[in-house]
């Protein structure tokens, strides 16, 4: 097991805003997408609103919702899916996610640099928890 | 020179008041003037108060030995110390003469001063906003009362948000046809810009399509500024050498296309760039935008300030291209936009041209000083006929900061923490025994209500029937704007005519601003028990929120021990007029008052503070242990010869003067009363949660094949 780093962006935080605030009712983490950006296009950043060059992306595989403000999101590439380079995923929400790159409002991103084979396949458990600062 | 010192001069042939002049001309480390004419300070006379958001005050005695000078209220007074630092700058507010002795001409002259302040102080403001922050009224304020007073303010501009179709400002250019064009572009950006940016940011665009445009704009692909003409797809494009820009600073940009010296680029007055062959006459017909490169379309428009811009088709010569970069705007400047405007949706050409472009809903007005912040947006604010300082003073409270001006007459609004200190403050400097630490606030509150003015109902419709003699109909609200009235006589709702009661006269029905009647014309036919009438307006109610700071009360109930911890407070602000704005401002109270209060005292011989600044105060013996501390007030006294500076240091809200005080005291306002069976309104509105959101990802990689995503044993275990 690794860890990867994670950024938030700033454009989930507004999502949760806007949710709190009535204009958004569709927060749900939908898809998670893969690209071969290793920054040199897109710095990792808050700002960060799509990946640098996103080349596949999938649905997720499993939400559950953990102990307080806690959620795990699996998300399994097969050995038949993303195969190539990859160098950066990145997770979307929202109503405008969809299967089109770029779709949706990032979450997360971060960078994972891996030459995938149809011999690999990779489970992405992330963990989002929230609260009270 | 035992002589010298005051008690051992000889008044035989010189008298006392001629030694005083002949000793502290030489001795006093103060250079002071009156109307620029030097004068002489009398020993240990001189005592300067300078305080944030309050007039400060300078006292002194001028010793006049041939009692031939006279001075007058408002006279400038300029304080110095021998290094030419600034002590105090001001106006005389009074002066009293008072002679040496019965039998002596010279005069005592005990002067006391104002300063800038003053300025903010004597004038009387009249004005209403709307969806305006707090520091673009502040610049407007001091644009339209006190620039000619002789403070000095910041400028305004207009911010452009990246990322959205409707940042720019859209007009009707005329370099549809032209040989030269020309742009002067002054901006600075929100965020650093280079190759590594993700976007490209566009000052300025007349795109007709993707083959045929004319841009400005930082290239994300090279960092550097790009000047790029296109007809029917054929590009021309000139570069910047600067392929940076960092956020935050100022750049001026001027760009040129010629169809004899073709394109140029001059950053900052700097090295030209020329591309000597790009000489394509311009034949492009869509307006010109200012922040985008198209209304309505493109997305990546800057993300900063634009403060004033010009452009023109007339070759500029040297001279003019560098006048340019110095304020001087060239006299065949087409359309020259200095951005000042603050309100409203009009950019007007001070040009030749005339052609007054319009701010899209994606870019705002905003002050370019790091001096005039933003602080707090208001819905909608109007200034009836207060003092300048008054307003100042309700836009600080409402944004939690503080406002002064200082020795070189510029106006501050700022948050607190703006100005640092240029030093931190340590028992080394601090003056033993002058020290004193008092805690809490008599401010302090954990429940506010704030009392406004009137808010604005959504629209009402009420439709009643007449009965053959009324011919005035009460509504739910006293009406707020000009409805729309309908009466159905017998062959459905026809419109009616509206004129405002006792003013106007011809209309079908009559109005009144806060008045619940509508009352028919005189002539009108009288409405039957048949009839209908229908009122379309919007109602005025009155306006009273509540705000509590939850974890306050239950600190202060943990402290008191007994009782609900709650300690209320009401502020009455009559020019509010919506709710929205009303809760803004009952938080921005609750947020300043309800904070951690402590004032700490200490004397200094050492100079260089200044109020506003904020630096860390470090004396163990009061557990301060560099606190970050606001140098609220600073009085200046010379005593034998030496400074001495009495600093007010604070934490939490300012404490202000015994003046301020009772003036405050007298001009708090009066409610009549609350009557809850009027439409009064308490809105209820917590202080802020933080809330913090973290994530993580694990991977797990498997050298073998999952035979499915729903086929595992465990989340983080599969069957390979």
């Amino acid at each position: 097991m690794a860890v990867l780093t994670m950024k938030l962006t700033n454009v989930a935080v507004n999502m949760v805003r806007d949710g709190l605030k009535g204009d958004v009712s569709d927060l749900e983490i939908k898809y998670i997408a893969i690209g071969d950006d290793n920054g040199a296009i897109s710095p990792l950043a808050a700002t960060n609103t799509t990946l640098g060059n996103e080349t596949s992306r999938k649905l997720v595989t499993s939400k559950t919702g953990g102990g307080t403000g806690i959620m795990d999101t699996i998300s399994i590439l097969l050995n038949t899916e993303a195969n190539g380079n990859i160098e950066e995923l990145g997770f979307f929400a929202g109503t405008a996610a969809g299967a089109g790159a770029d779709s949706g409002i990032l979450v997360a991103r971060g960078f994972y640099s891996k030459v995938k084979t149809n011999l690999l396949s990779v489970q992405f458990q992330s963990t989002d928890t929230i609260r009270e600062g | 020179m035992g002589l010298l010192k005051p008690g051992y001069w000889p008044t035989t042939y010189w008298s006392e008041s001629y030694w005083h002049e002949l000793y502290w001309q030489i001795m006093l480390p103060i250079l002071a003037t009156i109307s620029g004419e030097a004068i002489i300070i009398r020993r240990d006379s001189l005592n300067i108060q300078n305080r944030i958001e309050e007039r400060s005050i300078a006292s002194f005695t001028v010793v006049d030995r041939t009692g031939t000078a006279s001075y007058q209220r408002g006279e400038p007074v300029v304080l110095r110390d021998l290094s030419g630092n600034l002590l105090f700058q001001g106006f005389i507010g009074t002066s009293k003469e008072k002679r040496f002795g019965p039998n002596h001409a010279g005069l005592y002259h005990t002067i006391k001063c104002m300063d800038w302040h003053y300025l903010a102080d004597k004038r009387v403001c009249a004005e209403s906003y709307l969806d305006t922050s707090c520091g673009v009224v502040v610049q407007n304020l001091i644009d339209n009362y006190l620039v000619e007073e002789g403070i000095i303010g910041g400028e305004l501009g207009v911010r452009f948000t990246a990322g959205v179709a409707t940042s720019n400002i859209e007009f009707v250019d005329p370099y549809d046809a032209t040989n030269v064009w020309w742009g002067f572009f002054t901006f600075k950006l929100d965020e650093d810009f280079s190759i590594a940016s993700a976007d490209d940011q566009y000052l300025s665009g007349k795109y007709d399509d993707a083959n045929n445009h004319l841009e400005v704009y930082l290239g994300s692909v090279d960092g550097k500024l790009h000047l790029r003409h296109t007809e029917v797809g054929a590009a021309e494009v000139a570069l910047s050498l600067e392929a940076t820009w960092t956020a935050g600073q100022w750049y001026s940009v001027l760009v040129q296309c010629s169809t004899v010296s073709g394109q140029k680029v001059v950053i900052d007055a700097g090295i030209p760039v020329l591309e000597a062959g790009n000489t394509t006459a311009i034949s492009l017909t869509a307006d010109m935008c200012i922040g985008s490169r198209d209304n309505g379309v493109a997305t990546d428009g800057i993300a900063g300030i634009i403060s004033e811009l010009a452009m023109g088709n007339v070759v500029l010569t040297a001279a003019e291209e560098y006048g340019i970069f110095g304020g001087t705007m060239p006299a065949s400047a087409v359309n020259i936009f200095m951005l000042n405007e603050g309100v409203g949706t009009i950019a007007h050409d001070t040009g030749t041209g005339l052609d007054n472009g319009t701010l899209d809903t994606g870019c705002s007005w905003t002050v370019v000083t790091e001096r005039i912040q933003e602080g707090l947006n208001l819905e909608t604010i109007a200034l009836n006929y207060v003092r300048v300082s008054d307003a100042i003073d309700s836009l600080a409270e409402a944004s939690n900061f503080i406002w002064y001006i200082d020795v070189n007459r510029r106006l501050w609004f700022v948050e607190r923490s703006t100005t640092p200190s240029p030093r931190a403050i340590t028992t080394d400097e601090i003056m033993k025994g002058s020290t004193t630490l008092t805690r809490g606030s008599n401010k302090y509150r954990n429940t506010q209500y704030l009392r406004g003015g009137k808010g604005v109902t959504d629209l009402q419709t009420e439709a009643q029937l007449g009965d053959g003699d009324k011919t005035a109909f009460p509504v739910g609200y006293p009406v707020a704007k000009e409805p729309t009235i309908r009466t159905d006589i017998g062959a459905g709702y026809v419109a009616r005519t509206v004129g405002i009661k006792g003013v106007e006269t011809g209309f079908d029905w009559y109005w009144s601003k806060g008045d619940p009647i509508i009352t028919q014309d005189v002539g009108g036919v009288v409405l039957t028990a048949a009839h209908k009438i229908e009122v379309a307006y919007y109602g005025q109610y009155e306006i009273i929120v509540l705000a509590e700071d939850g974890a306050s009360i239950t600190d202060q109930l943990a402290i008191e021990g007994i009782g609900t911890g709650k300690v209320e407070m009401i502020t009455d602000r009559t020019n509010i007029t919506d709710s929205d704005t009303g809760i803004n401002y009952a938080l921005a109270l609750l947020k300043r008052f309800t904070s951690e209060a402590d004032v700490y005292k200490f004397k200094t011989k050492t100079g260089g503070l200044e109020v506003g600044q904020n630096g860390p105060v470090t004396d163990a013996k009061y557990g301060l242990a560099a606190e970050d501390m606001l140098f609220e007030s600073i009085m200046i006294r010379l005593v034998d010869r030496e400074f001495y500076y009495d600093v007010q240091a604070i934490v939490g809200p300012e404490t202000g003067s015994w003046q301020k005080f009772f003036r405050d005291l007298k001009n708090r306002e009066v409610p009549t009363g609350i009557d809850i069976g009027t439409g009064v309104l308490i809105i209820l509105k917590t202080t802020e949660t933080d809330w913090e959101w973290e994530t993580e990802c694990e991977y797990f990689e498997y050298t073998c094949d999952v035979p499915g995503v729903t086929l595992w044993p465990e989340l983080t275990r599969y069957p390979c």
